[in-house]
């Protein structure tokens, strides 16, 4: 194996994720120019000329939440971009989930602009939510987050440990189990032209954007499309809701029609 | 002024991934798909009959000269079973002019090249990706226990 994948590797099995420099430069591009002209299309941003870390400047708060779904709707109405989406991710997903894939069938868009407390998530794991996981969630920045603008927050594999614990079995609030184990919580530095990519069932959220420039991200879920999904409980959220068979290898159909074939003879 | 399209909703209560959609909810579903998502009105909603193979209702919904311009369902998990069954829906579909809704799977049909996204969902209603995992096998618990990949 090589040396920067065994270093990867070491990483991920520590920390629980990976910051990677996009490589598909092509793919980013495709994606932040969609995004772009999808959120200057709408109705208050429309021919205007604004850097997107300035965008509170000509938005407010009530509008915020009805132009991000608009948003999610055109970008996920176009096929290409959640090819495009996978792609400057692949390699690391190759290596992390394998190549045979199912993606989240809607990428998601988190809007934050400063001091707005709607857009805050507190601490959470998605697994706690009937996803499955063998999933990792690839996060996109497109504006540059600093580790000190307190944005998103991740705890590592041997803290959750401990966290996760008190999230299912203590009496305390999710806020306080927060604030006690605060330290225990690293905020992610990124910049745009990176990718994160973590496992959900850490413990993670963000805080109130208390910088002056607006953050945008998106993420999206991947899995290997042979791994389990209902996982301890069967919920919609997995199939059909969720994922999508992104590729299907010719040796996965062949597999499949063998077994019906044989079930139709019976 | 332009016309709405006039929609079916078609109504199956078999469960999708282990899940039975009461017929209320499937019709509230839809008719909100219809109504916001494809800006068109709805016709009515149709119960399939359950106790037949052959997808009586649908096909007929499909086939009979009716106002509608396309059908909405819950999922692709409520087409047939067989292949053969489903290339029949496709081709009267298009020979009719009428077109298909998945509102869970945000997919639809309208040509001969929709085929393909649909059939390659259909993969998920395998019992091999809805079957529930609770335990490891005594192989997989062998193979796969290593505290240094335990994340919980």
């Amino acid at each position: 194996m090589p040396q920067k994948i065994i270093n990867d590797e070491l990483f991920f099995q520590e920390n629980g994720y990976l910051i990677k420099k996009i490589e598909d430069i092509k793919s980013l591009n495709y994606i932040s120019k969609k995004f772009e002209n999808s959120l200057f299309k709408e109705k208050k941003l429309r021919n205007k000329n604004i850097s997107l870390n300035k965008l509170h400047k000509h938005i407010n708060k009530i509008s915020l939440n009805n132009m991000r779904i608009s948003l999610i709707k055109k970008i996920n109405q176009d096929h290409k971009f959640s090819y495009n989406y996978y792609n400057i991710a692949k390699s690391t997903l190759d290596y992390l989930i394998g190549n045979e894939v199912a993606m989240q069938k809607n990428i998601n868009v988190s809007i934050q602009t400063p001091r707005d407390k709607d857009s805050m998530l507190s601490m959470h794991s998605d697994i706690h939510a009937g996803e499955s996981p063998f999933e990792v969630v690839a996060w996109l920045p497109l504006t540059d987050v600093d580790s000190n603008s307190m944005s998103m927050f991740i705890t590592k594999p041997k803290f959750n440990k401990i966290i996760n614990k008190a999230v299912t079995n203590s009496k305390k609030n999710i806020n306080e189990i927060y604030k006690k184990n605060k330290k225990k919580f690293k905020f992610i530095k990124i910049k745009f032209g990176e990718i994160l990519i973590f496992s959900p069932i850490l413990l993670h959220g963000n805080t109130i954007n208390e910088t002056n420039n607006t953050r945008i991200s998106m993420n999206c879920r991947f899995k290997s499309l042979l791994s389990p999904y209902n996982v301890f409980s069967t919920t919609h959220r997995n199939i059909p809701h969720f994922f999508k068979p992104l590729t299907i290898k010719p040796m996965t159909r062949i597999g499949f029609n063998f077994i019906r074939k044989i079930n139709e003879k019976k | 002024m332009k016309k709405n399209k006039v929609f079916a909703g078609y109504i199956f209560l078999k469960n999708i991934n282990g899940i039975l959609y009461p017929s209320y909810i499937q019709n509230r579903m839809n008719k909100e798909f219809i109504e916001n998502h494809l800006n068109g009105k709805i016709y009515m909603s149709q119960n399939e009959n359950m106790y037949s193979k052959n997808s009586i209702v649908l096909n007929s919904l499909i086939t009979e000269n009716n106002k509608i311009d396309g059908i909405v369902m819950l999922s692709v998990f409520h087409l047939p079973k067989q292949k053969k069954e489903r290339l029949k829906i496709y081709k009267n579909l298009i020979k009719k002019k009428k077109s298909i809704f998945f509102v869970l799977e945000n997919l639809s049909f309208f040509k001969k090249r929709d085929i393909e996204k649909i059939e390659n969902s259909l993969i998920f209603t395998e019992s091999f990706f809805t079957k529930e995992v609770n335990n490891l096998s005594p192989f997989e618990n062998k193979i796969f226990k290593d505290e240094k990949w335990s994340f919980i």
